[in-house]
């Protein structure tokens, strides 16, 4: 185990944390509307880029329209 | 690593846990340590998601990486992600463990830790495991359908209705019931009042600086959350010991209970940014990081766990609650072993973030063993107490009475030592007035942990402290379970209220919102105070209507999955969830006849409605307590009504299902699958 390891499993470790925690959700977002608009989306086009804010709210008020906690 | 090494290791590490199994089964001289717990779960649920996972998706689900999921196909970078398996299943994890496996294995260690830990891990391998993990296949075939669709579409239209009411009912009694937990941790308890009380202005100033000044910024704000919080706990501490703010945060049940329920209500109406979102994101944080601080306590420490293996009370008299072993150690016991609840988030958010087929298994199978470890900790750290404390905390005040010295007689009675000094120190060392008939589990367990962390951390000076931050940390994701739980809750009764008349339905329409939050509110807010006011304290009446509501709603889960499989032609591999569904028909339908119609006023409704009539009738109580009495018939009435109405429900769905199977097994009507059609994936082989 070396030094290099060690910071390649550390920086894992914080990937997965803001992956996890909704942190890195708008950059997944962007890069994915990317994607999506590249293959086109039928006859409606491109759907406009929402900024982080908005995609922020946007996030939020689906997730808690269904049931998102447990008991 | 060569096939017969790894047959070895397999081999090695099942004789492991079998031993450690045994050992905790049949160890009767020494004290056992956590650690054998530790063990024997790890090893089985290593061996059961290594053999037994594999052969459901291999051969019973036949899950095809082929085949491209929802989350590929209608992929729009907001509902429909593809995900990482091992960021989904820390999603799953955390939508999914709540309090039910503290609380639920805390209640049930009054019969001793062998009936609820063999039920924690033999229950989530073989029922709870199975049943998350196929709804979630079932789910992702289907675009992401929800339980109450696919039952809709897959046994009949009632399916449908019956599993939206059997969600609604379980909502409204779960909120209430975790609603009870936190009045109890929090009655008379300045420090912890205090400190809660708190969490609400971290909160919305979190949700402030995620909204405008840094936006979606999760881990700053949750950083910043944490910090706040654990200076509110220990500021607690200062308000407690000064008389003038020590009076304002020491609030009564009843007051307390209101309190409650009015943030509820202004809760439920208030933008999810300000205040329910951000207080999430910090109960989660603080929830992985507590398991793991338990899990890594309890390896240090290795506590002595010091209640017997059975207690006496395995003959149905117990003090936190009435009831033998069968059914209700069963019921008590939910979520950590099988929790129907967990079917509606495998069948929500997590099917349309799955990326392959094949990942459903750790998500699914994975992440409830990881919320039976939380359980059989949970039960670790309960009774690593001495009982007679254990007791003291658990039992309601018209079991033990109020003081110490007065509970001691009937404590040592039962067998079990106890000192009322002890108990007036670990008050004080904990810093409140009393811990006597804090009934809920929240408490008790607080105990556990403060008493396992000050092992690793502080010692005895700093257990005050641990303690109020493990109560901080139940009572924050007990209230996000309240708020998010209302919230849904109201959307529910605006999608049945839309069909009466169609503004009621439009989410946005403010009188709408107002109407159907009040009427959420109104439902749990009504079993909350008919919990605080009962003499058993309320747990022993409304935990278990919890155990049933949940168990049914995962009975339902389990017909629409076993239909499912038969349709799909898996005649053969059909007990994988049949097995589970027949015990569960078995355990709730018991329960829930003992619970109407047991004839110990303890256990069954209307055998208390007996008792209470009776005295009523003698003319010998006071005005007063008169009218307290008629309350409590109606309640007792009231809760046998919604006891009995569950299980017929569940029934008549078992029997439409039965009809079903039968027609397609006698040939007399083809199998109609609405699964999604087939479409191959086009992501690489590594994704």
């Amino acid at each position: 185990m070396n030094f290099k390891f060690e910071i390649s499993n550390l920086k894992l470790l914080w990937w997965w944390v803001r992956q996890m925690s909704g942190d890195a959700a708008y950059e997944r977002y962007l890069e994915s509307h990317h994607h999506v608009s590249r293959r086109g989306r039928g006859a409606q086009g491109p759907k406009p880029i929402l900024t982080r804010q908005e995609f922020y709210l946007d996030t939020l008020k689906r997730r808690y329209s269904g049931v998102s906690r447990c008991c | 690593m060569s096939k017969l090494w790894k047959a070895l290791m397999w081999l090695a590490l099942s004789l492991l846990g079998a031993g450690a199994l045994a050992g905790i089964a049949f160890e009767r001289g020494e004290k056992l340590t956590g650690t054998w717990f530790v063990v024997a779960a790890a090893c089985t649920y290593l061996v059961a998601y290594r053999f037994y996972s594999a052969f459901l998706s291999a051969k019973v689900l036949a899950l095809d990486n082929t085949r491209a999921t929802p989350a590929e196909r209608l992929d729009d970078g907001r509902d429909y992600v593809p995900t990482n398996k091992w960021v989904l299943m820390g999603h799953h994890f955390a939508a999914i463990a709540g309090p039910g496996p503290l609380v639920g294995p805390t209640l049930a260690a009054q019969f001793g830790y062998l009936p609820g830990t063999i039920w924690l891990i033999v229950g989530a391998v073989l029922g709870g495991c199975v049943q998350d993990f196929v709804v979630l296949f079932c789910s992702i075939r289907r675009d992401g359908k929800s339980l109450g669709q696919m039952a809709r579409e897959e046994v009949s239209r009632r399916g449908g209705w019956i599993a939206l009411v059997a969600v609604l009912a379980i909502m409204i009694i779960l909120l209430a019931v975790v609603a009870l937990v936190v009045v109890n941790a929090l009655r008379d308890s300045p420090w912890g009042a205090f400190t809660l009380a708190m969490t609400i202005p971290i909160a919305m100033l979190m949700g402030l600086y995620m909204r405008f000044w840094r936006p979606g910024r999760v881990l700053e704000a949750s950083a910043i959350g944490f910090v706040l919080v654990l200076a509110a706990v220990v500021a607690g501490k200062w308000v407690a010991a000064d008389p003038a703010w020590a009076q304002v945060f020491t609030l009564q049940a009843s007051v307390l209970a209101i309190t409650i329920i009015i943030y509820g209500f202004a809760a439920s109406a208030l933008p999810v940014w300000l205040l329910l979102a951000p207080r999430d994101y910090l109960s989660a944080f603080i929830k992985i990081g507590v398991v793991l601080a338990l899990a890594a306590g309890i390896i240090f420490v290795r506590p002595a766990l010091q209640m017997p293996a059975l207690s006496r009370f395995v003959d149905g008299t117990g003090p936190v609650f009435a009831g033998g072993i069968f059914p209700f150690c069963f019921i008590t016991i939910a979520c950590g072993a099988i929790s129907g609840f967990h079917s509606l988030i495998s069948s929500g958010t997590t099917p349309k973030m799955i990326t392959r087929e094949g990942h459903a298994r750790l998500v699914g199978y994975g992440s409830m063993l990881m919320e039976s470890f939380v359980g059989v900790m949970a039960m670790v750290a309960a009774c690593s107490m001495t009982p007679g404390v254990y007791f003291a905390i658990n039992s309601p005040a018209g079991i033990i009475s109020q003081t110490p010295e007065a509970a001691s007689a009937i404590i040592n009675g039962w067998g079990f030592a106890f000192d009322p000094q002890t108990m007036h120190a670990l008050a004080q060392q904990v810093g409140e007035k009393t811990l006597m008939n804090r009934v809920g589990g929240a408490p008790s367990l607080a105990v556990g942990m403060a008493q396992i962390f000050s092992g690793t951390i502080g010692g005895e000076r700093l257990l005050g402290i641990w303690y109020h931050f493990a109560i901080m940390f139940e009572a924050l994701f007990i209230l996000t379970v309240l708020d998010a739980g209302t919230r849904v809750g109201r959307f529910m009764v605006q999608e049945l209220l839309g069909h009466v008349w169609k503004p009621l339905g439009r989410t946005g329409w403010y009188p709408s919102i107002l109407l159907t939050s009040g009427l959420i509110v109104a439902g749990w807010g009504y079993f909350l105070y008919q919990g605080v006011l009962d003499p058993l304290g309320g747990i022993n009446s409304l935990w278990p209507l919890f155990g049933i509501a949940n168990q049914l709603l995962a009975a339902v889960a389990l017909v629409v999955t076993t239909t499912i499989l038969l349709k799909m032609g898996r005649l053969r591999w059909v007990w994988v969830t049949l097995a589970p569904l027949a015990w569960l028909v078995t355990v709730t339908m018991t329960a829930a006849w003992q619970k109407i119609f047991d004839s110990s006023p303890r256990i069954g409704f209307l055998a208390q409605v007996r008792v209470l009539t009776e005295q009523l009738a003698s003319g010998t109580l006071a005005p007063a307590q008169a009218a307290a009495t008629e309350r409590l018939i109606f309640n007792n009435r009231l809760d046998a009504i919604v006891a009995g109405v569950l299980a017929a429900l569940v029934l008549v769905l078992l029997l439409e299902a039965a009809f079903e199977w039968y027609r397609i097994l006698s040939g007399r009507a083809a199998p109609v699958l609405h699964e999604a059609p087939y479409m191959a994936t086009r992501l690489a082989e590594g994704d």
